[in-house]
Parts: structure tokens; sequence; C-alpha cells
């Protein structure tokens, strides 16, 4: 399914439908020609901060451009010179890693304006409707008000997680690591199967298994792009019910996912649930793919990529959904951990 | 701050390989928000201006 736009206001109309919510002061790159993502930004607050940003898209872009790509550049903000500047300065720099920006548009509320062609028109509620319709039709879920409500999606109730985490931790003191690891990738196994919320006490269970660094890293092992969806369906829900004390590993594993799945704002604001001054190097690793703008594909080939050094036989739970002769991640890192990384 | 130091698991290492190392100040950049199309989903539109 494709959702074509044949005017200016349709493409400005789009926008909430590409990027999962509607935005507000900011600049967002439509790719027109070639396979390229879709990009979201913050208004830049001065020139520096402007340059940077253009230079970090366009590097991202130059990686994935091919002979004829191009984008349109649409700057949402009240201040139309602001946007002139912008968007000129996106032109520029895109131009030069072989990507055409051959429309740019201001737009507010109730009126755009087209900075190549000089052309200018209205927003209508007509058009807003007849997209949201259009999508509708495909089964997609509707845009979120504003960048603040996906966020808001990663805060749930957290109480009740936290009345269950003392007798989670008590039962893995009698339990073994490698038990819980199992029981773990067990429990995605059925998650993967049933789609079923995580009662609290499972919750509580699998927030104490991944403090263990081997366990996470078998369920982050699960993640491809095939099933990126559920892993994000899984760990939006458990960050937001995770307590700080054991909400790190969760909130990075639904950043991968989220940034496997291809929504990068989604990630971002789930790496922002890592409670402050927690440390946590997934955590970074990932803010690190997402800054960049690396392609979801690429892990594709890096997990593919068995290293002899990473193949362990000794312990090797059923991976939910494991195909035969994938990998698994190896054992020779560091000892379990029990707490977040520092 | 280079991201490929010290992984303490298989999977970070994998992860910390494809990025370039960032600058100490990486941290304070504007956020980027990356929509790749994913693979197999209904998110399959794209944005064609006529």
């Amino acid at each position: 399914m494709s959702l074509v736009v044949q005017t200016h206001d349709e493409l400005i109309a789009a926008i909430p439908h590409l990027i999962g919510f509607t935005p507000t002061e900011s600049a967002v790159v439509i790719p027109l020609k070639g396979n390229l993502p879709v990009v979201r930004v913050d208004m830049p607050r001065d020139d520096e901060e402007g340059r940077g940003v253009v230079k970090e898209i366009g590097g991202a872009l130059s990686r994935y451009a091919e002979p004829g790509s191009s984008v349109a550049v649409v700057c949402l903000t009240g201040d139309s010179h602001d946007a002139q500047l912008t968007s000129q300065a996106m032109a520029a720099e895109f131009d030069s890693v072989g990507v055409e920006v051959p429309v740019r548009i201001w737009a507010v509320a109730d009126r755009w304006m087209e900075f190549n062609a000089g052309r200018s028109g209205e927003r209508t509620p007509q058009t807003e409707n007849k997209l949201a319709a259009e999508t509708v039709a495909m089964g997609r879920a509707q845009p979120l008000q504003s960048r603040e409500a996906l966020a808001a999606a990663l805060e749930g109730d957290r109480g009740p997680i936290q009345v269950a985490l003392p007798a989670a931790r008590q039962a893995a003191t009698e339990s073994t690591p490698d038990q819980e690891c199992a029981w773990a990738v067990e429990r995605l196994g059925q998650f993967h199967h049933d789609g079923n919320r995580l009662s609290d006490h499972d919750g509580a269970r699998l927030l104490v298994a991944l403090e263990n660094t081997e366990t996470r890293d078998f369920l982050w092992h699960d993640m491809s792009r095939d099933n990126a969806e559920a892993h994000v369906s899984l760990w939006t829900d458990l960050t937001g019910r995770a307590p700080d004390e054991v909400r790190a590993p969760a909130a990075s594993l639904c950043g991968f996912a989220s940034w496997l799945h291809g929504d990068g704002a989604r990630a971002w604001c789930a790496l922002d649930q890592v409670p402050e001054g927690q440390s946590y190097s997934m955590a970074d690793l990932v803010g690190g793919a997402l800054q960049q703008g690396l392609h979801p594909s690429v892990w594709e080939k890096a997990r593919a990529a068995v290293e002899p050094d990473e193949i362990d036989e000794s312990f090797t739970p059923e991976t939910p959904t494991r195909h035969p002769g994938t990998e698994i991640p190896g054992r020779n890192g560091p000892p379990p951990r029990h707490g977040p990384e520092r | 701050m280079d991201l490929t130091d010290d992984h303490g698991s298989v999977q970070e290492a994998r992860l910390a390989r494809l990025i370039e190392p960032q600058p100490e100040n990486g941290r304070d950049r504007p956020r980027i928000d990356w929509i790749n199309e994913p693979k197999a989903s209904s998110r399959q539109e794209e944005g064609r201006h006529a």
C-alpha cells in the first residue's frame, strides 16, 4: 500500500502519518525518489546548531542515496526566515551528496509557501481528513498529537511491579542465572505466540532477569526486522511499568526494537526512560545508532555474521524465533551483573 | 566518546562496530528522528509528490 500525494497541501498533511505524530517547530525531510528515510529534527536554535544538523543529516543520506534521489524539505515553524535559511542550507548540503531538493516548503497551521517556485496556498481540513481516511483504510494507527504524547506512552503505572519486585528478587536468589535465562527466553516465546500483556509477577521476574547481561543479550538477539513490532510492543509495555531500579535494560531493548522497526522517534523516547544518572552502555550504543541515522538493515547483516569466539555450545536455551543455523550470543563476556551497568 | 571501546557483551560489541566514534559532545547534539520503512508491516507509505 502506498500513500500517494498530489499537492503541497497533501504532502504536508501526510507528515504526521509518516512519522507517527504531529510535529511542531520541526524540519521534515520527505523522500520523493529513492529509498531514503523520512527525517524529522527540531528547528535549529542557532546557526551553529543548524550547520551541525544539516551536515549530520546530509552525511547519513549520502550513505543511502542512489542516482536520481530527491527529497522535499518541509519546515513547520512560525518563522518564515528560519524556514528559508534552514531549507536552503539543507538543499545545498543534500545536493552536495547527490540528493536533489526540488521542493522547499514553509508551513504554518493554515497555509504554506514553496520557496523554489514562489508558490503559496492554503492548508485545508478537507485534505487532512482525506489523508486520515486513506490511512484508516490501510489499517494504520492514527498519529499521536505530538512527540510528547509518544513519550507519554512509555510512562505507565509503575506501582504494581514495584510491589512485585521484592518477591521476584527473592525468587531469583533461589534460582540460578541459567534457569532464569531459560525462563526469560521461554516467556518471550510465549509472548510471541499469544501477544498477551505480562502479569505483574512475570513482568517483575523478567525485569530482574534482564539485569543479567547474558540474559538480556539472548532476548536482544531474538530481535529481527521481521519480529521487531512484537518486541516494540513488549518492551514499550514493560518500560512503562518498570520502576527506576530495573528500567534501563527494558528501555534500551525498547529503543533498539523501535530503531529496528524503523521508528527512530519512539526509539529516542524509549532511551529517555533510562533513569537520569544511570549510565547504561547499551542505551549509549543505541543512541549512537540513532544519531548517525544507521539503517536497520545493517543489523541484519551484523547479526548474520558469526564470529568464531562468539560461539559457545555450553548453554543454548531455545531462542523463541530462532531459525536453524543462526547463531546465539556468546558467553565469553564478563560475569553476570546484578544491577544496571555503570 | 568512542563507543567501540570496552563492551561487555557480544551484542554490544556487534552494535558498536556499526557506529562511528562520536565526539565528546555527541550526546548534546539535537536529536534526529529517522523513520525507515519497516521490513514487513502495514507501514508502507511513501511520500510522493507530483
